[in-house]
């Protein structure tokens, strides 16, 4: 292994490390915005939650099997290297597409609703299901920001074919309002689910991993929090796309996750839940912007 | 090597044979030596379609013409003759066939031993060796006639196999079974053969038309013709095969047979037929549109089209069915959709010299994803057929559950096999998808820099119906596999008083274990396994210079760049491989090696209440699939509920319950109702005017009939 692919894995380490602190940013700039004090050093928050939770030893439902106890490594692992594919100070070790990284979502959400029918509970399959009904809407609609995305990077066509440039920022501001909705649906933030409640009935996620504790819990929590800033970070890549002489530098990139995480938390504060039929509605709205970046690409001249 | 094919050719068509004949022998032993004639013969089989495929041996002579009779001058009839041979394309099915034909033969030594099989077990293992046989042979033809006649056999064959439900429940006490079973068991293979033999009439006349302006019935004469044929005339042999061959594929709509046919046969042979035989009309599909006729742009259109939508079609039958063996027949003509869909965008660009490349790559995905389902999904089969004779032939999920606390090893495969299927890395089916995704994609940049708009929207929506069929996939292996193994058995104690207290034996265990192993190696060697399957396109035109520009293609392609600064990717299997396996054990070191490792049982979260929950507290896996059904409640429509009679069994109940009853129509059944219900009455109208018993009409029938003949020589003796 050489040096450069060193400094890649070291990348990677760090934003899997890092990543609990962009929780503790988003969480933070949603107590301000509910007028709670808090001081900045909570940002540490969730690596406080998440030692506290190493510490304890999972216990066990009755009915439950090896997939149920296999899962949070899964899950882990499954989101854990998709923060491999992240460039941030050099390039990422993993040199993922998107195709590649939409399975690895789906990899990591069909263990955990498994596990959720595993534990033979009515909550496990309650929201194992609407989990998968999820998967559904963000497997289509990620799939067409995918499709746009490649369309308007040109690098598959033999013949590359100039495009306008006036075209090309509308397109990819669309693709960009496009992600917004698939985030949301990927890592089930408001108006698709909501984390904090505490009604069984409504949650979605939150009741798969119901019967996950102590280090378990710890385990999925870190990889729902790496899944969170995975989805974040790409989308804030997506301006970078967007100008290919763009200055590309580790401040930039940081200062687009700090913004991102400051808008999904301003977002947040300001939407109610959906029930879950309207639901695919949020998938609609992304695959319509989309398919809208599509079709401008068929623009003569575009 | 060269090896006589002649030799070869007879030593496994006798074995085959002698395994399918010895039971006629009253002996304990038939059964297990008609099965090991047949691992015999498929071993053999394997042997050489391996070494044919990937190269290693020559033949003596390209094929074998077994001469019928010479052209009798007399009477004008033209030479007449079976041709066999094997090309690197047919070796590699041929291989697959008999692989997977010598692993079914392994598992079935035990698994026809089952109570519901043994008195069965010798016409089982007869018919087996039967299907085996033809199959081969069809796969082996080298001229239209031997084609059409080792379709037929095999036709048979396996109507044979289909029987097995019918005399199964004929033997039952009549309590035991109920009368829409049986009548569903008595419909399937009626069904079969009435589907099968509207292929063949379809596929005899794209034969006839090649061979009449081929001159010829060899494979030979039509390739070198194919220059030659006009285009409309071409479109006609298209039409035609894609109709034949999509009837036999299962392509939608003619995918309903499919799901009512194969769960009739005995779950041992599902691998073989529902794994690998019904793509043999994939296979005839690369021959016909690739070798004997010139693909035009438009072909692919309409392939990819239906391949789309049956995908999507049977991914969503297959969510809705409670029956573990009917929801994988479903599922398996998803997988031929996906096939098809590749093959579709190879015709596209086929013509296109500059992008002919793409053609390849989209082909190869093809292939793969053929290898890949075959692995997979006969791995599913035999994990049903373990099932199957573990609980004694219950294999309604909703009445499983739990299966994977007593029948570990079982479950775990189905487990693998459902990761494998839905795509997920690092097991196999992802590679294909991902083959197949990244040729369509492709295919629409290409699409873009011609400006053209139609085809472009086309592809468009047809990758974006693939990919719902893939999500949909997931979804319903989740409910598949998370119902029947996982939470609690659902049936009471007393119910499951019969069940095998034990897994099934080794030899079982063995080949479900081989064929788990082959998912993982699939899925992370595809840098081993693509330029070998290059090979099997070399009779198509699949040169050395497009095995270069392969290798970067399939696995070196580029990538989307948004991300990563526009540099060029690839696939990195090999990394994503490495990395997942570094994270897995780390996190397993995290949540198995730091103390406190106390781990007491507890009762799963009941809102605080310290009640166990009971199994009627699980999910049914109706429910599971309402969100799904109301999104899609549009294609579902309640029909009628009159009284005409259903001649398909076309509907699903998804629950008894009086107060709310819920149901599924399978609306393609429901159009064949119609079909059939409107043909016969539109043939009983006929019928009454024409034949209405009437001595006087009959007579004035023959009056008519000796008029016209009389006319008509006359006629000709004046002109000619």
């Amino acid at each position: 292994m050489n040096l450069l692919r060193l400094l890649s894995l070291v990348q990677g380490l760090l934003l899997l490390v890092g990543a609990p602190a962009f929780l503790g940013w988003l969480n933070w700039w949603k107590a301000r915005l509910t007028r709670r004090r808090r001081p900045l050093t909570c940002v540490v928050q969730p690596y406080r939650d998440l030692i506290k939770l190493l510490r304890l030893p999972a216990t066990y439902a009755k009915p439950t099997s090896w997939v149920f106890r296999l899962t949070p490594v899964i899950v882990f692992a499954a989101y854990g290297s998709l923060l491999f594919t992240l460039p941030f100070f050099t390039r990422p070790l993993l040199a993922a597409d998107l195709v590649l990284i939409l399975y690895l979502l789906g990899l990591a959400r069909f263990t955990l609703s498994l596990a959720g029918l595993d534990s033979a509970s009515s909550f496990g399959g309650l929201g194992s299901n609407r989990e998968m009904f999820f998967h559904f809407l963000t497997e289509i609609s990620f799939f067409a920001v995918i499709l746009a995305l490649w369309l308007w990077s040109n690098v598959g066509a033999a013949a590359p074919t100039q495009s306008n440039a006036l075209l090309r920022i509308v397109a990819l501001l669309a693709v960009i309002l496009a992600f917004f909705p698939v985030i949301l649906l990927e890592a089930r933030r408001l108006p698709v689910d909501n984390l904090e409640t505490h009604l069984e009935l409504t949650m979605a996620g939150k009741a798969v991993g119901l019967e996950f504790s102590g280090r378990d819990l710890a385990l999925v929590e870190w990889a729902e929090t790496n899944k969170l800033f995975f989805m974040v970070a790409l989308w804030s890549q997506l301006p970078l796309a967007l100008f290919e002489q763009a200055p590309r530098s580790v401040f930039l990139s940081l200062l687009l996750w700090l913004l991102a995480g400051a808008f999904l938390a301003w977002w947040e504060q300001r939407t109610p839940k959906l029930r879950l039929g309207r639901v695919p509605s949020v998938a609609q709205m992304s695959l319509l912007l989309s398919l809208f970046a599509i079709l401008v690409r068929l623009i003569p001249g575009g | 090597m060269s090896i006589p094919l002649s030799w070869s050719l007879l030593a496994i068509s006798a074995f085959w044979l002698l395994g399918a004949l010895i039971i006629i022998i009253p002996w304990r032993w038939a059964v297990p030596v008609s099965l090991g004639m047949a691992l015999l013969a498929s071993l053999v089989a394997a042997g050489l379609g391996a070494a044919t495929w990937l190269g290693n041996i020559q033949w003596q002579e390209a094929t074998l013409r077994f001469n019928l009779w010479d052209g009798l001058d007399v009477m004008a009839l033209p030479p007449l003759s079976l041709e066999f041979g094997l090309d690197a394309l047919s070796a590699f099915f041929v291989f697959l066939v008999s692989a997977f034909s010598a692993l079914v033969a392994i598992y079935s030594f035990r698994a026809l031993q089952a109570p519901h099989f043994r008195p069965y077990a010798h016409w089982i293992a007869s018919a087996f060796n039967l299907f085996s046989w033809t199959t081969v042979l069809v796969i082996m033809a080298q001229d239209g006639f031997s084609l059409l006649i080792c379709l037929e056999l095999m036709t048979l064959s396996f109507g044979y196999l289909a029987l097995y439900k019918h005399f199964l429940y004929q033997d039952e006490p009549e309590h035991a079974v109920d009368t829409d079973t049986r009548r569903k068991a008595r419909l399937a293979p009626q069904v079969y053969l009435m589907t099968s033999h509207t292929s063949t009439a379809l596929l005899v006349l794209a034969v006839l038309l090649l061979s009449i302006n081929a001159h010829g019935l060899g494979y030979q004469a039509w390739r070198d013709n194919a220059g030659n044929l006009s285009t409309s005339l071409m479109a006609a042999i298209f039409l035609l095969s894609l109709a034949g061959l999509g009837i036999r594929a299962g392509l939608t709509p003619a995918h309903i047979w499919v799901s009512l046919v194969h769960p009739s046969s005995p779950t041992t042979t599902h691998a073989l037929s529902l794994g690998i035989a019904i793509k043999v009309a994939i296979y005839l599909m690369y021959r016909f549109f690739f070798q004997f006729l010139s693909p035009q742009e438009w072909w692919g259109y309409v392939l990819l089209v239906v391949a789309a939508l049956t995908a999507l079609v049977n991914v969503w039958y297959a969510i809705s069915s409670h029956d573990l063996k009917e929801a994988l027949a479903y599922h398996s003509i998803e997988n031929i959709g996906i096939i098809c869909a590749g093959i579709g965008l190879a015709l596209i660009f086929w013509q296109d010299e500059f992008h002919r490349p793409l053609a390849f790559v989209a082909l190869v995905a093809s292939l793969y994803h053929l290898l890949n389902h075959a692995v997979f999904k006969g791995l599913l089969y035999l994990a049903t057929g373990a099932i199957d004779n573990l609980t004694h032939n219950v294999v309604d999920i909703e009445r499983l559950g739990g299966l994977i606390y007593a029948y570990r090893f079982t479950a775990s495969m189905f487990l693998i096999g459902s990761f494998s299927i839905a795509g997920f890395p690092p097991f196999n089916g992802f590679i294909s998808e991902w083959l197949t995704l990244r040729a369509g994609l492709n295919s629409l940049s290409v699409l873009v820099s011609q400006a053209s708009i139609i085809p472009f929207l086309t592809v468009l929506t047809c990758l974006l119906l693939l990919v719902a069929s893939f999500a949909l996939t997931a979804f319903c292996f989740y409910k598949m596999a998370g119902v029947a193994l996982l939470g609690m058995p659902r049936l009471p104690e007393k119910e499951r008083s019969n069940w095998e207290g034990k897994d099934v034996p080794l030899s079982m265990r063995g080949v479900m274990g081989l064929m788990a192993g082959l998912c993982l190696l699939l899925g992370i060697l595809p840098g081993l396994i693509a330029p070998q399957l290059v090979k099997a396109f070399v009779p198509l035109g699949m040169s050395q210079g497009y095995l270069l520009s392969m290798n970067w293609m399939t696995l070196g392609g580029v990538g989307i760049t948004a991300t990563n600064g526009g540099e060029a990717m690839q696939l990195p299997v090999a990394t994503l491989a490495g990395l997942m396996v570094a994270l897995t054990v780390s996190a397993l070191v995290l949540q198995r090696a730091l103390p406190p490792h106390a781990r007491r049982p507890d009762i799963p979260w009941n809102c605080g209440e310290p009640i166990m929950a009971t199994p009627l507290h699980q999910y049914t896996s109706g429910a599971l699939s309402y969100s799904l059904r109301k999104l899609f409640a549009f294609v579902n429509p309640q029909p009628s509920s009159g009284s005409a009679p259903d001649y398909l069994p076309s509907r699903f109940v998804l629950s008894h319950s009086p107060a709310n009853p819920q149901q599924v129509t399978e609306v393609f059944r429901h159009a064949y109702n119609h079909l059939i219900r409107t043909l016969l009455g539109f043939s009983n109208r006929f019928g009454e005017k024409t034949q209405n018993g009437d001595i006087r009409r009959y007579l004035q029938y023959v009056f008519w009939a000796d008029l016209i003949i009389i006319l008509i020589y006359w006629l000709t003796s004046l002109f000619l």
